[in-house]
């Protein structure tokens, strides 16, 4: 070894010595190779853990995106308000997808002209209302509910910050006036609050339609006359019914002022109360139709009786007038055709309180009826039914009933004797609506045979509601409107109820103005025949052919032998009376 | 050990075939989610044209129209007869001349508006048409 290498040797092991002083002692390799055997397997864990969460979460995100796939549909999971619709299948209420405009006034940066800029597109609301409503210090306002698709794209232009839109359903009555008391309305919340929409309110929250029994175009006809009879006389208001008696479906009911269900706030109480079912009436004479098919079928009076009424009829403190005085007996037909309060009277006492009261029950006019709506009115009917009340509701005093109850009853009487249930729904081919027998074939047969009389007698009350070939008869009522305990002798009820067509009866109709005035052109009458009977005429002129009424010829046999020819209306002329 | 590596082989295909049925479950489903909501869209737009049509075919309307525009006037019940009155037979000269269904041309402007009158009507906005 030389000398160098010594010296190298040297330093070397001083090195060690040295590199021992700061780091470990070299491990041996055998030591070394565990290490880095441990130190893979270890990174091998890792990286598998790594995969496996990886895997894990794709699995995870792949269920998650199939779950949310199903739920973005905001409408699927709340069912849709069912539509009613009217006999034919014609849509009266639906919905309309409408965007609801909102705003979060905190988000808004200048209110001053945000509201300028909107108050000409938001159609309830003008600049101060919505400076005001955009000052509040709430994170949600609502603006409109009702935006239509044209002012929403017009709003979306202006892109005022904080103004958001969110779509809503909303109720919609497409043909707006056309039988709102009928279908009534809903709430914000789409709760039917009145009509149909309130009473068959589970149905349609099922989403279920529901099909009415009325039918549009004769709502509109009777809407329209009615109407115009009001206009004309100056009335307050009126109502008409239009029912079939075989089945009780209510084919058309009005009640005047009407209102548009699709402005909920801009109607009056006066509009909004139905005439037609809530409100409740004496009808006046139109009781004397009852009142003979009640004398007839309990055989209290025979065809042809005859009673004196040329004196005014004193019971207790009351006296019975007639509007004409009558110096010789009249017969019962005559009673009717006339009108005569006095004779009716007289034929009431012969049935007697106590039938007279079963036969009102059966009649239904005792009791408010099974309707499908809220808005039905019961019957005020005399406390005690001694004989004055016998005789005041022979001529329809004393007892209040609705317009409906009146058309129910006198189809009863003036058809083939039956008691219908009278109903809104569209009876179903199958259904079988309860009727109730009141009277005989042979009790309506005269009935309506002297109701035809009152309309085709020249001296019946009912001229004016001849439509010529579709045999209407009925019957008039002029009936002063109770005033505290008594009468108001300038407010008037002038009604008519009429049966069409008699020789095959059909459909009964109802029409009454309220507080008709007398005009010029009536020679200042404001009675039933003047006011209400034209109405008829022009209704079932309009009406009959739509309902399938084919006109006939009276005089024809086939006619004539459906009905009695023998009726004695006036005095028997003298040269018949001496040959 | 070869045993443990096929079934693992056969494990890692099942779950690939699973994976891809899967996959093409939810495509479909996204189909048929898109397609019920394109049905739903294309019902409420006809459930709205429905109530333009019943708005604008409103008897109050339509009787005022024909008064104005066809002067027609009720049928006077001389011209009402049964059907069986009347002799069915077509005049040879004239079968040419009847106009059959689909033959009438549209009037000029027969679309639908893009504003409904019924949304006008109910929102209260913009002048009400007769």
């Amino acid at each position: 070894m030389t000398k160098t290498e010594i010296t190298q040797n040297r330093m070397k092991q001083s090195l060690l010595a040295a590199r021992s002083l700061v780091f470990p002692d070299r491990p041996d390799p055998a030591k070394s190779r565990r290490i880095a055997e441990g130190r893979l397997v270890a990174s091998c864990f890792i990286a598998l853990a790594v995969f496996i969460t990886i895997g894990v979460r794709i699995v995870t995100l792949a269920t998650a995106t199939e779950a949310a796939s199903v739920s973005p549909v905001p409408l699927a999971g709340t069912t849709e308000r069912g539509q009613i619709l009217d006999r034919r299948g014609r849509l009266m209420a639906t919905n309309l997808p409408m965007t609801v405009l909102h705003a979060d006034p905190s988000e808004i940066m200048d209110v001053t002209e945000a509201a300028l800029q909107l108050a000409p597109l938001i159609a309830h609301h003008d600049e101060a209302s919505l400076t005001r409503l955009l000052q509040k210090d709430a994170r949600y306002v609502e603006l409109d509910r009702k935006l239509t698709p044209e002012r929403h794209a017009a709003i979306l232009g202006l892109g005022i910050p904080g103004i958001n839109f969110r779509d809503g359903m909303l109720r919609a009555y497409p043909r707006g006036n056309a039988a709102a008391h009928i279908l009534g309305q809903v709430d914000t919340q789409n709760h039917g609050i009145a009509g149909v929409e309130k009473s068959m309110e589970a149905q349609l929250l099922a989403g279920n339609d529901v099909t009415l029994s009325i039918d549009i175009g004769m709502q509109a006809i009777l809407a329209k006359e009615i109407s115009s009879q009001i206009n004309d006389f100056e009335a307050i208001g009126g109502a008409g019914v239009l029912l079939d008696i075989r089945s009780g479906e209510i084919l058309a009911m009005v009640s005047l002022p009407d209102f548009n269900p699709n402005h909920l706030g801009k109607i009056s109480a006066d509009a909004r109360f139905n005439r037609a079912t809530k409100g409740l009436y004496e009808m006046g004479s139109t009781f004397k139709v009852l009142n003979t098919a009640i004398a007839l079928e309990t055989g209290a009076v025979r065809m042809g009786q005859t009673y004196d009424v040329a004196k005014p009829l004193r019971v207790a403190r009351f006296t019975i007038n007639d509007f004409h005085v009558y110096k010789r007996p009249l017969n019962i037909s005559e009673i009717l055709v006339y009108s005569s309060n006095i004779g009716s009277a007289k034929m009431a006492e012969a049935i007697g309180p106590q039938t007279q009261r079963l036969f009102m029950e059966k009649l239904g006019l005792l009791d408010h009826l099974p309707l499908e709506l809220p808005e039905i009115g019961r019957p005020l009917t005399p406390r005690q039914w001694k004989r004055i009340e016998t005789m005041t509701v022979s001529y329809g005093h004393g007892i209040s009933i609705s317009p409906v109850h009146l058309a129910s009853a006198v189809g009863a009487a003036s058809g083939d004797g039956l008691w219908v249930t009278p109903t809104l729904l569209k009876r179903q081919t199958g259904d079988n609506p309860i009727k109730t027998r009141v009277f005989s074939a042979e009790t309506t047969r005269n009935v309506r045979s002297m109701m035809r009389l009152v309309v085709s007698h020249p001296d019946g009350t009912g001229n004016f509601a001849e439509a010529p070939g579709y045999m209407v008869g009925g019957k008039t009522g002029t009936a002063e409107k109770i005033l505290g305990n008594g009468y108001d002798k300038k407010a008037n009820l002038a009604t008519f109820v009429a049966t069409f067509p008699v020789h095959d009866p059909r459909y009964v109709l109802a029409v009454m103005v309220d507080e008709p005035k007398g005009q010029k052109k009536s020679y200042g009458y404001a009675t039933g025949g003047w006011v209400a009977a034209p109405a008829v005429k022009r209704i079932v002129e309009q009406a009959a052919p739509l309902l399938g009424i084919l006109p006939v010829d009276e005089e024809s046999p086939e006619i004539r032998q459906k009905l009695r020819v023998d009726l004695q209306i006036g005095e028997e002329k003298k040269t018949l009376a001496t040959f | 050990m070869r045993i443990i590596l096929l079934c693992a082989l056969f494990l890692a295909t099942l779950g690939t075939i699973l994976y891809q049925v899967k996959t093409g479950i939810d495509i479909r489903e996204d189909r048929l989610a898109a397609l019920e909501s394109d049905i739903r869209k294309t019902k409420r737009e006809i459930a709205v044209l429905e109530a333009e049509w019943a708005y604008l075919s409103r008897p109050e309307r339509v009787m005022e129209l024909s008064d104005r525009l066809l002067g027609m006037r009720p049928i006077a019940r001389d011209r009402v007869l049964p059907i069986d009155a009347i002799p069915m037979r077509l005049i040879p000269q004239f079968k040419d001349r009847a106009v059959g269904p689909g033959q009438m041309k549209p009037a000029a402007g027969d679309s639908i508006a893009p504003e409904l009158n019924l949304f006008r009507e109910i929102s209260g906005s913009g002048a009400t048409q007769p």
